[in-house]
């Protein structure tokens, strides 16, 4: 049996990015580890200020930047969905299922298309914001699927979706914790409330809480921010 | 077994061109311009002619969309895929820069390969000369032609799709074709300057400066002159193999995934 997917992020590891002329590099750090973090199987939030470097934690994690120091460990096959991917506008959702996936994966590509409402022949970009948002959705869980440990790494992917959907979308995420770390970064906590894990970034520090600080994960977020 | 499909941005790539369209323009222009272009000489006065004007046509149809429509889809969907994120999603997923500079490029390549298939077939089927040992010189010609296009062409194309992950698409269609220019009628007129020139720099420099001209047989075909021989055509393809693949090298230096 495979093992269980698992991120680790060691002591004093520190994030950000090299600025200056390539014979001048400085690092500019933006998150620093004061202690050490696993997160496990489950949905894992990751709420912060604009600016505050979500975006550049989890390139990190996603191995597209090299942290300025410390280590991330990764048990698993990692899935980036940053915030600006897209899929081509010209193209049929069904047509870009098909150049990802076959059998089985097909097949789950069009039942969760079908529970979603996504017309899977409409050309991507007449599709309304929500929708297209649904078709990178898609993709994601059933990336996940292929994998028996998965690491995604989600940049703001309920954006756009109405409030069915993503109610939909979190007990679907709730269905499949076992396999998958999931990274999310969200600004709308008031529909998840089955998460595993609150991340932020307090003034260039990495804060983690694996419990609800009051009734919800809000709450939680306010505490870390103002300890 | 794994659900996933092997080289998804090939087919990706392949499905944004197909459902693009215009790359089925490209084949039907192909056989339209050999069909019209020959009838544009004074064939009339001497039919004899339309043969190896259908020849030049095809080759030279070859030439031009080399010029145009294969650089400037290759530095298109470079960038597009790049700003749309795709090439880091697949970064992370851990496909490789290389895998995907060769996934991009292969898509184009499908079509550089149907350009010179297509060129091929009408020398071929429609001009192919009636004497047997005729055709067999004009196919072994055709055949060394497709393959030093093929030569000239695929490191081309990839270096634009490299551009085009780096820089505006603008730039990465001018440089190749630049280069296609420079080596296919730049060396006609610097021949003379650098290549018989005393100087060893200058001479250093006409070494380095790509030679497409050794590409282009259409005078071959059109004058009937026969194929190359072996001596000459290996010398060509080495040339040619060596300058592909120090752009090849170079193209896969400059491909970036960063959205």
């Amino acid at each position: 049996m495979a093992p269980a997917p698992c991120l680790h992020l060691q002591e004093g590891s520190r994030f950000g990015y090299r600025v200056g002329l390539p014979w001048n590099r400085r690092p500019h750090c933006l998150v620093e580890i004061p202690d050490p973090v696993q997160a496990h199987p489950g949905l894992h939030l990751l709420v912060a200020p604009n600016g505050s470097g979500k975006t550049t934690f989890l390139r990190t994690l996603a191995g597209l930047i090299p942290p300025l120091a410390g280590a991330v460990t990764l048990q698993a096959q990692v899935h980036y969905f940053a915030d600006e991917l897209r899929a081509d506008p010209e193209m049929k959702p069904l047509t870009f299922f098909r150049s990802w996936f076959k059998g089985d994966s097909l097949t789950s590509v069009e039942k969760l298309a079908n529970s979603l409402r996504l017309d899977l022949k409409c050309p991507i970009g007449k599709l309304s914001r929500g929708n297209r948002q649904k078709v990178l959705l898609i993709m994601a869980e059933v990336k996940a699927a292929q994998s028996s440990a998965s690491l995604l790494l989600m940049d703001e992917p309920l954006t756009g979706l109405d409030a069915e959907t993503r109610e939909q979308v979190t007990q679907l995420w709730a269905e499949t914790r076992s396999s998958t770390v999931r990274l999310v970064v969200m600004h709308e906590l008031e529909c998840v409330c089955q998460a595993d894990s609150l991340f932020t970034i307090a003034r260039g520090k990495l804060r983690h809480a694996t419990e609800r600080t009051g009734s919800t994960w809000m709450d939680t977020y306010h505490t870390l921010q103002q300890s | 077994m794994s659900s996933l499909k092997n080289w998804p941005l090939f087919r990706l790539s392949l499905a944004a061109l197909m459902g693009r369209g215009s790359c089925w323009l490209l084949l039907v222009g192909a056989l339209l311009f050999v069909w019209i272009a020959p009838l544009l000489t004074p064939w009339e006065e001497n039919p004899q002619i339309l043969q190896p004007a259908r020849a030049q046509a095809a080759w030279v149809y070859a030439w031009i969309a080399l010029f145009t429509w294969l650089p400037f889809q290759a530095s298109a969907l470079g960038h597009r895929l790049r700003t749309e994120g795709m090439l880091e999603h697949m970064r992370a997923g851990g496909t490789s820069k290389v895998s995907q500079c060769f996934q991009l490029s292969a898509s184009i390549w499908i079509w550089m390969v149907a350009v010179v298939i297509l060129a091929s077939l009408v020398c071929l089927t429609l001009t192919l000369p009636k004497r047997p040992e005729e055709a067999k010189m004009w196919a072994v010609l055709v055949l060394q032609y497709g393959t030093l296009f093929s030569l000239c062409a695929a490191p081309l194309l990839l270096l634009a799709v490299a551009l085009g992950t780096r820089t505006a698409e603008v730039i990465a269609f001018l440089v190749p074709t630049g280069l296609l220019f420079m080596g296919l009628f730049g060396a006609a007129w610097l021949a003379p300057v650098l290549g018989g020139s005393a100087s060893d720099v200058l001479k250093s420099l006409w070494l380095a400066l790509p030679h497409y001209h050794l590409a282009d047989l259409t005078p071959r075909l059109v004058f009937k002159m026969g194929p190359l021989s072996n001596a000459d055509f290996s010398v060509s393809a080495l040339i040619l193999g060596l300058q592909g693949s120090a752009l090849t090298i170079l193209g896969l230096c400059l491909f970036r995934t960063r959205s």
